[in-house]
């Protein structure tokens, strides 16, 4: 692979993740609701952890780089989209609404195929689900992306070299010219951030909004990423790995409260969130969210440990907390300044 | 709170036209059935002012299709913020829908045509004479001196010239940038501070101005007699539900962030990053000991209405309790209105409203019927339903 001299990052924080899907929204309309085969296709999906997330069961499909080698896992099986993905409804709105001069023929909307299955699914089937037991039941959303890996599973398993990773910014994108729909990419992709486009036949996937990055509107130059701009409870930051001004570099390496979602699947990803925080549970001192949960979930890299892990998941929470502290006791934190920033300007790096 | 016109209840005289907008008030209402039941017959005419087909469009006579928020000159504001939104037209209005300004103005006009002119009584005993032939002319220069306000946009401009908050904005200003207000009356609560967010009550905080209260401070004690001695209230006292409808599960009905309210609720995009289709939650307990499954067909009822949705058991709810996020369209659960086999449907049809006695308390210091603010409201927390397995077949 070429030298990369650039690196784009997003880093998410959980912490004021409100679920609301209007990131997934605005990608879905400025990306993928156009050109048919990509209907069940979110490049930015949020889902609800605990569940079994997009597609069904994606964080124990297999993908990746085996024990941090180079070696790439093509065993999984390729997710099916009505099982797994969840099938994009169509709904019989001419029938029911349109009435023409007198009643609506059907009395009914009912989504095409009906989900009555034990099995049918959609991208957001377990929304706000959760797990435990009332009053200390407890979930969080997890939004994603494709990470833009600085070690792309799906690059190294594409036998076309259809997927590479731009020199210039690090960005993971799929000639559609070069694609033969061999669909490696998404076995190898252990995210599942690779999506078949069964119409056109060929494999597609989440572009970063490179295009709003390269012409950048001199009126308005934090255009940049929907999923970021439209973002409700200001939860993302990006900028590029290279600069150490950037409020992105300041949380992940100088107050180091960035993790890695499984890093154990050895890709390196680009992307970082900070863990949720959550209340005691009722009558003890543990937080409703398991830690251990989020141990399984959150790192730094391939190799660390589990229990390197929770240290590092219950080291994150503690500086949190500190910096909280902080500024409840009337002082100033640089941390809390950046967390709660307010412009986009601030959030917005690239 | 004052009904008029006066003595509707005890005349026999009952309304005849009913005119819908900015609101779907057929599938929104409390008490869903009755309102179909006993009020749509009595009308004459229904007119539905709405940009979308929805259960009140579908069982109106009239609908005028008007333009939504990207297709006009509008404004919006609330006291919460300090900023007044523009809507611009960034998509000319589409499909002959007109902006709500437009149609209004066409109705005056069409009333204008009439030539009707009658003699009208107000609630002070007043008589007044109401001439239509002006009408038309009448609202397009309200009280102004002859200025045309005909055109949208001018009309605007003209609301924001005629309040303190905003006089010395400008559409195209308010359009290019965000802009706060540029100042609060006596009404509101608080002060624009620079650099910092509006919020409530800051001149009894800052400037000790007294509240409205009898006390003139926060007060939660309330000597009026019925507060008193009739329902035991004079302060916040936990009450346990009215004896009615005794079903086993209190009924919850929160706003979604899937919708607001109604609107969109209906949407395949969003629809699609749900489970489809209407869903009413309950505790893993409830759900077991009545055999059923996530993802089962449900009936909810109680003795006001039922509906069906499908189940999704979550153990984030509490047991005794089955909740359902509200606006869903009634064309959305089973069945239409004007079904015959008794079924009752609409996310509202087993909610009822229960007139609480201390909320007709009036006239007395800070109890003062205000819109909004203070009067009747739809108490419905008190509804309880039953879940039960859905056995007929959804279509
Ligand atoms: S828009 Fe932001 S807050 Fe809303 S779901 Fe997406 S990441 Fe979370």
């Amino acid at each position: 692979m070429a030298k990369i001299t650039g690196q784009v990052q997003m880093l998410f924080d959980l912490n004021k993740c409100l679920g609301c899907q209007t990131c997934t929204s605005a990608c879905k309309t400025a990306w993928t609701d156009k050109d048919q085969g990509q209907e069940y296709m979110y490049w930015n999906n949020v889902e609800t952890v605990p569940g079994r997330g997009y597609p069904k069961g994606w964080q124990t499909m297999g993908g990746g780089f085996k024990a941090c080698t180079n070696q790439v896992d093509l065993s999984a099986p390729l997710p099916s989209i009505n099982r797994d993905y969840g099938a994009p409804w169509e709904y019989n709105y001419d029938e029911v609404l349109t009435t023409e001069g007198g009643d609506a023929t059907v009395g009914m909307l009912v989504p095409a195929p009906r989900p009555d299955a034990p099995n049918d699914y959609s991208s957001n089937w377990d929304e706000d689900v959760g797990a435990g037991a009332h009053p200390d039941a407890y979930y969080f959303y997890l939004p994603r992306i494709c990470n833009h890996c600085s070690k792309p599973a799906c690059v190294a398993a594409c036998p076309r070299k259809a997927v590479y990773k731009r020199e210039e910014d690090g960005i993971v994108l799929i000639d559609q010219d070069r694609c033969r729909g061999y669909r490696y990419c998404i076995k190898g992709c252990p995210y599942k951030k690779i999506y078949w486009n069964p119409i056109v036949k060929k494999s597609q996937k989440c572009i970063f909004c490179y295009p709003r990055l390269e012409n950048e509107d001199p009126e308005n130059p934090l255009a940049k990423n929907f999923c970021v701009t439209q973002c409700v409870g200001r939860i993302r930051w990006v900028a590029y790995a290279e600069d150490t001004t950037s409020n992105l570099y300041k949380l992940v390496n100088v107050w180091r409260v960035g993790l890695r979602l499984h890093p154990e699947f050895g890709t390196e990803p680009n992307t970082f969130y900070i863990p949720p925080l959550s209340p005691r549970v009722t009558n003890g001192t543990a937080p409703r969210i398991p830690t251990d949960l989020l141990a399984e979930m959150f790192g730094d890299n391939c190799s660390q440990t589990f229990e390197q892990r929770k240290a590092r998941v219950e080291e994150v929470f503690a500086i949190l907390e500190q910096e909280r502290a902080k500024v409840a006791a009337g002082g100033t934190s640089e941390l809390v300044d950046i967390l709660t920033s307010y412009s986009e300007s601030d959030r917005i790096q690239l | 709170m004052p009904l008029w016109p006066k003595d509707t209840l005890t005349t026999g005289r009952s309304p005849r036209v009913l005119f819908v907008w900015g609101a779907n008030y057929l599938n929104q209402a409390k008490g869903f059935l009755d309102v179909y039941q006993t009020l749509w017959p009595k009308l004459d005419l229904i007119v539905d002012l709405n940009f979308r087909m929805d259960t009140t469009a579908l069982y109106a006579d009239v609908v005028l299709p008007a333009t939504s928020w990207f297709e006009m000159w509008n404004l919006n504001t609330t006291d919460l913020h300090s900023y007044i939104i523009p809507f611009t037209p960034v998509i000319p209005p589409q499909f002959g829908s007109r902006s709500d300004w437009q149609i209004w103005q066409g109705l005056a006009d069409a009333l204008a045509n009439t030539g009707v002119v009658f003699q009208d009584s107000l609630p002070d005993g007043t008589t007044i004479t109401r001439d239509y032939a002006t009408l038309g002319t009448d609202f397009r220069t309200l009280n102004t001196d002859g200025q045309d306000l005909s055109d949208d946009k001018d009309a605007c401009q003209f609301l924001l010239d005629s309040s303190v908050e905003t006089n010395g904005l400008t559409m195209d200003g308010i359009a290019e940038q965000p802009a706060r207000l540029l100042e609060t009356s006596e009404e509101w609560t608080s002060d624009l501070l620079p650099n910092q967010a509006y919020y409530g009550f800051q001149r009894m905080t800052e400037h000790l101005k007294p509240l409205h209260t009898l006390t003139g401070r926060q007060q939660f004690y309330i000597d009026h007699d019925w507060y008193l001695s009739d329902f035991r209230e004079e302060l916040p006292v936990y009450k346990p539900p009215v004896d009615a409808d005794l079903y086993p599960l209190r009924w919850i009905t929160p706003h979604g962030r899937w919708s607001i309210h109604s609107t969109y609720r209906d949407l395949k995009f969003q629809l699609r990053m749900q489970r489809g289709r209407p869903i009413v939650y309950l505790s893993p307990s409830e759900a077991q000991a009545r055999g059923l499954l996530d993802n089962d067909p449900v009936e909810v009822l109680n003795d006001h209405g039922s509906l069906v949705a499908h189940l999704c058991v979550s153990p984030r709810l509490p047991a005794g309790m089955a909740l359902m996020y509200h606006g869903w369209e009634s064309y959305m659960l089973k069945n239409n209105l004007d079904d015959t086999s008794g079924f009752k449907n609409g996310w509202q049809g087993p909610c009822t409203i229960r007139i609480k006695p201390t909320q007709l308390v009036g006239g007395y210091a800070q109890l003062k019927f205000r819109l909004n603010y203070w009067g009747p409201t739809g108490n419905q927390k008190d509804t309880r339903v039953q879940v039960v397995k859905y056995a007929g077949t959804l279509p």
